[in-house]
């Protein structure tokens, strides 16, 4: 049963990125916020590859954890410059400089521990996702003295990113548990993926409004 | 790894994501909560600093038509009255013999100047502060101002006065500023033909009605666009307790409406 529910969330995620994917692809059109949706919609293409490209794998029981490092490095990267381009001068230079620090230090860990590649990295995934969580607080610090801007998109990165950061951390140890078990686990997150992506999506039609 | 340890460690997680997912809620709800309290302080702020402005130009108005008022008498009395002396005096010396006719020239150059003089003086007094107004009252003034207006320009006015008293010269005055800036107004910007005016009596409040055929504008833009006018006739309105109400569309003409209770322009 928990496979058939894991399936069909896969699969609805799949067409949620595609309705975002088209949504987001008439960014021309967001008077005002034209660069925010650009950066959106290449961080969802990007997403879309490394959704198709797990599958794939999976079915060719391939390890697919690798391309795991490419969710996270790029997450961190897209979403860092969405908040760069919201935020004020003194708030850039802390994006700016945590986006040279913190890939350096996740391809020096990987120098150091080769072996990683082939499982979740916990310290990568705490690098590249507490400061997305960070940029959140501070993108909802920043709203309340200015127009509220990017709102859902907002509560959507802090609402996924603090809760699945907990399922990713403890990654590795749930691969090695019975997979019944486990896999209850992983629709939890699927769930909150899904969430994640609905937020998008009504940001998309509330920034239409505006 | 026992089985029994593992469904342990899997509702630890999930307890985890749970409380991960109230604390953002919580941390979201606090935000919103934060931002409606700051906003509703803001709004707070600019309307008390409204409320000054308001004062503020209320009291302008209030020392502007003190001050005309006395220009006004001291236009009277202190020039008026004297040139008419000097006039009086060179009439005098008009009936002396002894001038040449050069000199006899002269004095009626003086007097025609004189003459000038006071003709000027009376309608500068008359222009600050009709002496009607304060002798026969609001009806009497505005139909003079209308005709003074259908004399000097190619406008109709519709008039329904009612001989109304509203027992305050101050209010009296008000009211005829605000119908002399309407005018104006018609006249400067919307180039209306036509104005009609209705002043209208009721048991607890007065009426004053106004409508040109102009040019009209958008009331959408008005608080941005108001001009001095504009603010002038708001500010007039709120000093007697009335409250305005415009309505117009661009090539549509305007209608103005005033109501003011009674117990409001008594305070």
């Amino acid at each position: 049963m928990s496979e058939i529910i894991n399936t069909i969330l896969e699969y609805l995620e799949l067409v949620l990125i595609l309705v975002i994917l088209y949504l987001y692809s008439k960014h021309n059109a967001m008077q005002g916020f034209k660069r925010q949706f650009k950066i959106l919609y290449w961080y969802f293409i990007v997403e879309f590859i490394i959704l198709i490209g797990t599958s794939v794998l999976h079915y060719y029981k391939i390890n697919n954890l690798i391309v795991s490092h490419v969710y996270f490095v790029s997450q961190f990267i897209f979403l860092s410059l969405f908040y760069k381009s919201l935020f004020s001068y003194g708030q850039k230079q802390f994006v700016n400089t945590l986006l040279v620090i913190i890939p350096l230090v996740i391809g020096v860990h990987f120098y150091w521990f080769p072996e990683k590649i082939w499982k979740f990295n916990v310290l990568e995934i705490f690098l590249t996702s507490i400061p997305l969580v960070i940029y959140s607080i501070i993108h909802l610090y920043n709203s309340l003295t200015r127009k509220n801007i990017f709102l859902y998109v907002n509560v959507a990165v802090l609402m996924y990113l603090s809760s699945s950061t907990l399922i990713f951390i403890l990654g590795d140890f749930l691969t090695s548990m019975t997979r019944t078990m486990v896999l209850d686990i992983w629709i939890i997150n699927k769930v909150l993926y899904i969430g994640y992506l609905v937020l998008f999506i009504i940001e998309n039609i509330y920034a239409k409004k505006r | 790894m026992q089985r029994n340890d593992e469904q342990l460690i899997i509702e630890g997680l999930i307890y985890g994501i749970i409380f991960i997912i109230l604390l953002v809620t919580g941390l979201i709800l606090f935000f919103f909560g934060t931002r409606k309290k700051m906003i509703e302080k803001e709004i707070e702020a600019k309307e008390k600093e409204i409320r000054h402005q308001n004062r503020i130009i209320q009291a302008t108005i209030t020392a502007q038509e003190k001050e005309r008022k006395r220009i006004a008498r001291d236009l009277h009395d202190a020039i008026s009255s004297k040139l008419s002396l000097i006039s009086l005096s060179t009439h005098y010396l008009l009936g002396s013999s002894e001038f040449t006719k050069e000199q006899t020239e002269s004095i009626h150059n003086i007097l025609e100047i004189i003459s000038h003089t006071l003709d000027k003086s009376r309608t500068i007094a008359h222009n600050l502060l009709p002496p009607v107004l304060s002798k026969f009252g609001l009806t009497t003034a505005l139909e003079e101002l209308f005709e003074e207006f259908s004399a000097n320009s190619n406008i109709r006015i519709k008039q329904y006065i009612e001989d109304i008293q509203l027992n305050n010269k101050m209010y009296d005055l008000h009211v005829f500023r605000i119908v002399q800036e309407l005018i104006n107004n018609s006249l400067k910007h919307g180039e209306s033909s036509q104005i009609s005016i209705a002043l209208s009596e009721h048991v607890t409040h007065f009426t004053l009605k106004y409508s040109d055929n102009g040019n009209g504008f958008d009331t959408r833009n008005m608080d941005e666009k108001a001009g001095i006018g504009l603010e002038n006739i708001k500010s007039r309105a709120l000093i007697i307790g009335g409250e305005i109400n415009i309505e117009s569309e661009p090539e549509k003409g305007m209608t103005f409406t005033l109501n003011c209770d009674y117990d409001q322009k008594n305070n």
